[in-house]
């Protein structure tokens, strides 16, 4: 019989590896349209958090009234790293200027430079401390079942992020937004002779990944307790090694793999002193830019 | 017009060794000695990234390995085993160079941006290990009472002539890039980061050679951190976190990517800004991350681009008869 | 009689269903200019690719010299002298002529860090690399535009540069894709006489082209492919009477 502690950790592990996922969600859809990564995407998660730490502190909202702020604010950050790091490379719609290697690495670089930029404008304001959030909006209520023992927050991590995917998919399939979002990463050219406009789908895939990444920093925040400008760095990276696992392009894989990450890491966590549990992220990207660079669900193109 | 390339490379020695020493002489103050030998270590670090960025093509932030192994050989042999500074640098350049090989072999096949992610989380693992390997690096408090430069048995005196011994190195590191960078081999080179598929087809070594200059940056900033260990005499992992990565490629990227003259550019200004800016002290990173965002989006090809560069440099091209047959109609 | 240069036997390529190359065979003799023709889509630059091991193939045989090449690695087949062209012309736009040519002689001719680092080493080594690239660039009229970035060229020119940096591998065997398109009339008379003088002075060309009346006049033999498959190999007026090559061409009988 597994031990309690260890279901318990594994089970934090797979919500802590949901939060990955969903913000791993943000960087492969952006991945799948532009073929580049948005390294500015960690702030949108920890901008998410601050919200709710302003919502809650100078603001007093009640929780159901910052929710709807998060995903405003959240909304807006996306289209704004949009505007500001990509579209200025943005000269020439067609499949090779819209992919090609400058342009990826520009964006890169633009979007790791404006991350910064964001964060150490954070780190300023509020001086790089941890900064808690009022006891009342927390979700820390012990939570049992099955031998396992989560706080509530924990859990509503994963069930946040279940609810996230299941609107997400809704969205992909029955909205028309979220078709040309598909059409878009699987057949530019096709899309492009379809009628359908490229720039507005690059906004729209920005702003439902920054939606999703902003809402999970808000919840990340009530279950934890506090903030950080440094947040979003470690998760984007994490969420970054999830896609790459995932293969690139494949939603479930991203979802897949930012599981397996949190549960590595917690498994990691059970025999080794925390500090050296981050490095598990890293050792299986390594491990897997060697060995298996497609990934564990790459889709084959057309 | 042909003798512009061999005379900036020689007033460049001479301001190095000659001028600013005396400047230094004049001003009489260690700090601005010390200063001076950062500038000189930022330099070597920004021309080597820009001979794997700029001429490979490889967009890296792994600096911080490779000068944090060599910075901290340099630390740990002379502290615990009291050798002197050649030896410093022999046992760095060895260790980096072992590694890199390794590094580069295994990471050169990915495709740029996955080959850039890679090595952020090379140089994020590195800064963890140095943080929590108390036993080896002595942890987040650092390695204090690294020994000034010893050379053959002479303790280097004073911090002039400790300012002597970098500016010598920091020529020696450039003289070796200059030569890589402006030959049959640097021209390769940028065939390969100009179109892999092609260079391969014209029957050049691509994957070899890309390991090769990977493992000759990486050789080069190890050192670099040699260097830096003993002219500042303490390191800690403060030194190497990432975005000391990232410093250093916004160096390469605003001197002018490709470019040497550029990247002497860059890791000047990205020492001595901050100096002169003294009063935003901690917005410190949030400048750069302005300013390298700035760079991208303004002035892509930095300040001294690599066309002006090769222009410049165009006679230098060792042994080429090309010198001598141009003049024939 | 020594062996053909280049041997092809039974060569296909298969994308998934679409045979871009079907079970295609035929020979390039040694100083033999050789031209590759067909419709549209028949699967030359396919067919190019296979050959020069850019594209792996799915079946058949590539003899250069009596060697078989199948499989080997592109960079390993141009150093055994094979070199080619692009038909989207890949030259590289934001280096010098000189270096672009220089690039072509580079590597068969080997060349190492530890020559570089040290130039006592490398001397003799950089002066055959400049050797061969100027003289690629003196067979295309190009030295006086050596310093000059290749981006900067007019497009006829570039099409030069590409074949004169693909001479500077000194190769046995010129794989040409295309080397008229885009060129005027008075260009394609100048290309054609050069390939000539090239054919003549010893070398080896297998060449795909849609110019019709320089391929008749400056080919020893032609090969004709319609979708992936031969189906004619001969002299030029054999070729041009020939039913099956009109039909390819024009759909039907005439």
């Amino acid at each position: 019989m597994i031990d309690t502690f260890v279901l318990s950790q594994l089970a934090i592990g797979v919500s802590v590896g949901m939060t990955y996922s969903i913000v791993a969600i943000g960087l492969t859809l952006i991945y799948r349209v532009l073929s580049a990564v948005n390294f500015a995407h960690g702030e949108v998660y920890t901008i998410g958090a601050f919200t709710t730490l302003i919502g809650a502190t100078a603001l007093k909202l009640p929780l159901w009234a910052i929710v709807p702020l998060v995903l405003l604010v959240g909304a807006a950050f996306g289209w704004g790293i949009e505007r500001a790091a990509f579209r200025p490379f943005r000269k020439f719609t067609d499949e090779a200027s819209l992919k090609s290697r400058a342009v990826r690495e520009a964006t890169l670089l633009s979007s790791f430079a404006l991350g910064l930029v964001v964060r150490e404008i954070l780190d300023q304001v509020y001086h790089g401390e941890w900064l808690a959030i009022p006891q009342e909006y927390l979700l820390s209520n012990p939570v049992s079942f099955g031998g396992i023992h989560l706080s509530a927050g924990e859990l509503a991590i994963g069930v946040v992020s279940v609810v996230m995917l299941a609107c997400l998919q809704f969205m992909l399939h029955r909205t028309r937004i979220g078709i040309a979002i598909r059409a878009v990463s699987s057949n530019l050219i096709g899309a492009q002779f379809s009628g359908i406009d490229i720039n507005r789908v690059v906004v729209a895939v920005f702003i439902v990944g920054s939606l999703l990444g902003a809402v999970a920093g808000m919840v990340v925040s009530l279950a934890y307790g506090n903030v950080q400008s440094f947040m979003g760095l470690t998760v984007v990276i994490k969420a970054f090694v999830a896609m790459v696992i995932g293969g690139l392009t494949s939603l479930p894989g991203a979802v897949i793999a930012g599981i397996l990450i949190g549960v590595a890491e917690a498994t990691a966590g059970i025999f080794l002193p925390s500090a050296w549990t981050e490095m598990v992220a890293y050792a299986m990207l390594l491990l897997t830019l060697l060995f298996l660079p497609q990934g564990l669900f790459a889709r084959r193109r057309a | 017009m042909s003798r512009s390339g061999v005379s900036v490379r020689l007033a460049f020695a001479i301001l190095l060794l000659a001028l600013v020493p005396a400047l230094l002489a004049w001003a009489g103050s260690p700090y601005f000695g010390r200063l001076a030998q950062v500038v000189l270590v930022a330099i070597v670090l920004t021309g080597a990234l820009n001979l794997l960025t700029g001429t490979a093509g490889l967009l890296a932030l792994d600096t911080v390995v490779f000068y944090g192994l060599g910075a901290y050989t340099a630390a740990i042999l002379s502290v615990n085993a009291g050798t002197s500074f050649l030896v410093d640098v022999a046992a760095a350049v060895v260790l980096t160079s072992i590694v890199g090989a390794i590094c580069g072999f295994a990471l050169v096949r990915l495709t740029s941006i996955f080959f850039a992610v890679a090595t952020m989380a090379l140089a994020i693992s590195f800064h963890t290990t140095v943080l929590n390997w108390g036993d080896l690096t002595r942890g987040p408090m650092g390695y204090r009472g690294i020994p000034p430069v010893r050379l053959f048995g002479h303790a280097v005196g004073g911090w002039l002539e400790s300012y002597y011994v970098t500016a010598l190195f920091c020529l020696i590191a450039l003289f070796i890039m200059h030569r890589v960078m402006h030959s049959f081999y640097g021209n390769a080179v940028r065939a390969i980061r100009e179109d892999e598929e092609c260079a391969l087809s014209l029957g050049l070594r691509t994957r070899l050679m890309r390991v090769q200059v990977y493992t000759l940056h990486a050789a080069i900033m190890g050192a670099a951190g040699v260097l830096y260990a003993h002219s500042n005499q303490f390191i800690g992992p403060d030194n190497f976190v990432m975005f000391e990565s990232a410093l250093v490629l916004t160096g390469v990227i605003v001197g002018g990517i490709g470019s040497l003259p550029g990247a002497v550019i860059g890791g000047i200004v990205m020492v001595l800004l901050p100096e002169a800016l003294r009063e935003i002290g901690n917005l410190r990173a949030l400048a750069f991350g302005i300013v390298l965002f700035l760079s991208i989006l303004l002035l892509p090809r930095g300040l001294f681009s690599e066309v002006r560069a090769l222009a410049l440099f165009r006679r230098d091209m060792p042994n080429s008869p090309w010198s001598r047959r141009r003049r024939v109609p | 009689m020594s062996e053909p240069l280049l041997q092809v036997r039974g060569l296909a390529k298969h994308f998934q269903g679409l045979r871009a190359v079907d079970d295609v065979s035929f020979d390039v003799g040694r100083g033999e200019l050789v031209g590759l023709i067909g419709p549209n889509g028949a699967g030359k630059s396919t067919l190019f690719g296979c050959v020069a091991g850019a594209i792996p193939r799915t079946k058949g045989e590539v003899r250069f010299r009596g060697d078989s090449i199948a499989g080997l690695d592109p960079g390993r087949i141009a150093r055994l002298g094979i070199a080619r062209t692009y038909q989207n012309l890949r030259i590289f736009p934001d280096i010098t002529v000189f270096d672009n040519v220089s690039a072509g002689a580079i590597g068969p001719l080997g060349i190492s860090l530890l020559g570089t680092l040290f130039p006592p080493l490398g001397r003799r080594r950089d002066e055959a690399i400049a050797e061969a690239t100027l003289a690629a660039l003196e067979r295309f009229d190009l030295l006086a535009y050596a310093d000059e970035p290749a981006g900067n060229l007019a497009y006829g020119q570039k099409k030069h540069l590409e074949i004169a940096r693909a001479l500077a591998l000194q190769p046995t065997l010129l794989l040409l894709d295309e080397p008229a398109a885009g060129l005027n009339d008075t260009e394609t008379s100048e290309l054609a006489a050069r390939l000539q003088a090239l054919r003549d002075a010893g070398l080896t060309i297998l060449l795909v082209e849609h110019d019709m009346p320089m391929v008749m006049r400056i080919c020893d033999r032609i090969v004709v492919l319609d979708s992936g498959r031969k189906i004619a190999d001969g002299m030029p007026a054999a070729i041009r009477a020939d039913a099956d090559v009109r039909a390819a061409y024009l759909g039907g009988e005439p």
